[in-house]
């Protein structure tokens, strides 16, 4: 008796087992990219994504089949790498809510400009804008990665992120802004986009 | 509308999230305006070359060991509830069983109860039923026949 009741705890999720593993499958390719735009590093985007994947599953009994999984998905992955940042950084916190110029700070981020022989050594375009994505705010490198690699509307990455389409809008702007500022630091001569 | 305005609402004129008649008024000043249509363009230049990066294609075999560890995670994890979860429905049986056991008070005891302890030598004592009546011990009863 008493083992059918332990049955009975633990196996819905393993019932939905087979439809997690047909939606893991259908997902990961574009799961593992947005992690490593997240990230900048593949061993991280593996870790962030193993976590997303495991939480996911967890809780997969409460997700409602009727609305995309990659969004849901990726408000696992963004949560998850938002306070992973967040408790990594020994760096001062800057409000992404502050307006831009009040505190004279808000664009004090981290200098993680390559050395000159990294620089040379990665010309590529790609590792340029990745290296300008690692160093922004969470929030406003999650905005961007939704809206311009993962193609998103303002709507689903308000729904990812959990918040309103009016803070989207203001986190893709300053994001942008913010992206910008970093290609002009790490690479002046980059043409037509810095600042 | 003003310079600082509009450069706050391109990001949503290029990505179409922006009402119709916003979207006029932004348009018309950045045809006037070359400081902002300047902005316009670098704008749309990053979210052209955002667009165009590369999907970045996971390692051969990243996904088994993901989903090694999901599944595994769930397994140990599902073992573990099941054997904390066996211990307390042990530890809830165990308790039923002995509240259900316990002794009952000395206040109503069986008849048959009082006849043994009359044969450990209580005659001296009527004990009563709990059902309003009284009777004898068995050796005082016995006397009496």
């Amino acid at each position: 008796m008493v083992s059918s009741w332990v049955k009975s705890f633990t196996k819905p999720s393993e019932e939905l087992r087979p439809l997690f593993e047909a939606k893991m499958a259908e997902t990961y390719r574009q799961a593992y990219n947005m992690a490593y735009r997240l990230t900048s590093n593949r061993s991280d985007a593996e870790d962030l994504l193993q976590e997303t994947y495991v939480r996911a599953f967890r809780f997969f009994a409460r997700y409602d089949t009727s609305l995309p999984f990659t969004s849901w998905l990726y408000r696992i992955m963004t949560n998850i790498h938002i306070d992973s940042v967040r408790r990594a950084s020994r760096l001062k916190t800057v409000s992404i809510n502050q307006p831009q110029g009040t505190t004279g700070e808000s664009w004090d981020l981290p200098d993680n400009a390559p050395t000159f022989e990294e620089a040379i050594m990665s010309e590529e375009l790609d590792d340029r804008f990745q290296t300008a994505l690692k160093a922004m705010t969470p929030e406003f490198r999650t905005a961007v990665v939704l809206a311009d690699i993962q193609g998103m509307s303002y709507e689903e990455v308000a729904e990812v992120m959990d918040t309103s389409v009016g803070t989207v809008r203001s986190r893709i702007h300053r994001g942008r802004k913010q992206l910008r500022c970093q290609l002009g630091r790490h690479y002046p001569n980059l043409t037509g986009v810095v600042e | 509308m003003n310079c600082e305005r509009v450069q706050t609402l391109l990001s949503a004129l290029l990505d179409n999230e922006l009402g119709a008649e916003d979207a006029r008024i932004v348009r018309n000043h950045c045809n006037d305006c070359p400081g902002c249509y300047h902005e316009l363009t670098a704008v749309k230049a990053l979210k052209s070359n955002l667009g165009a990066l590369r999907t970045v294609e996971p390692p051969a075999h990243s996904f088994h060991t993901v989903k090694e560890s999901v599944f595994g995670a769930r397994r140990t994890k599902a073992r573990w509830v099941g054997r904390a979860a066996m211990v307390v429905a042990t530890a809830c049986a165990a308790l039923l069983f002995l509240w259900v056991s316990r002794p009952q008070p000395t206040q109503g005891q069986s008849p048959q109860l009082a006849a043994e302890s009359d044969e450990i030598g209580a005659q001296d004592y009527v004990y009563s039923n709990g059902m309003g009546g009284a009777y004898q011990p068995a050796s005082l009863a016995r006397q009496g026949d």
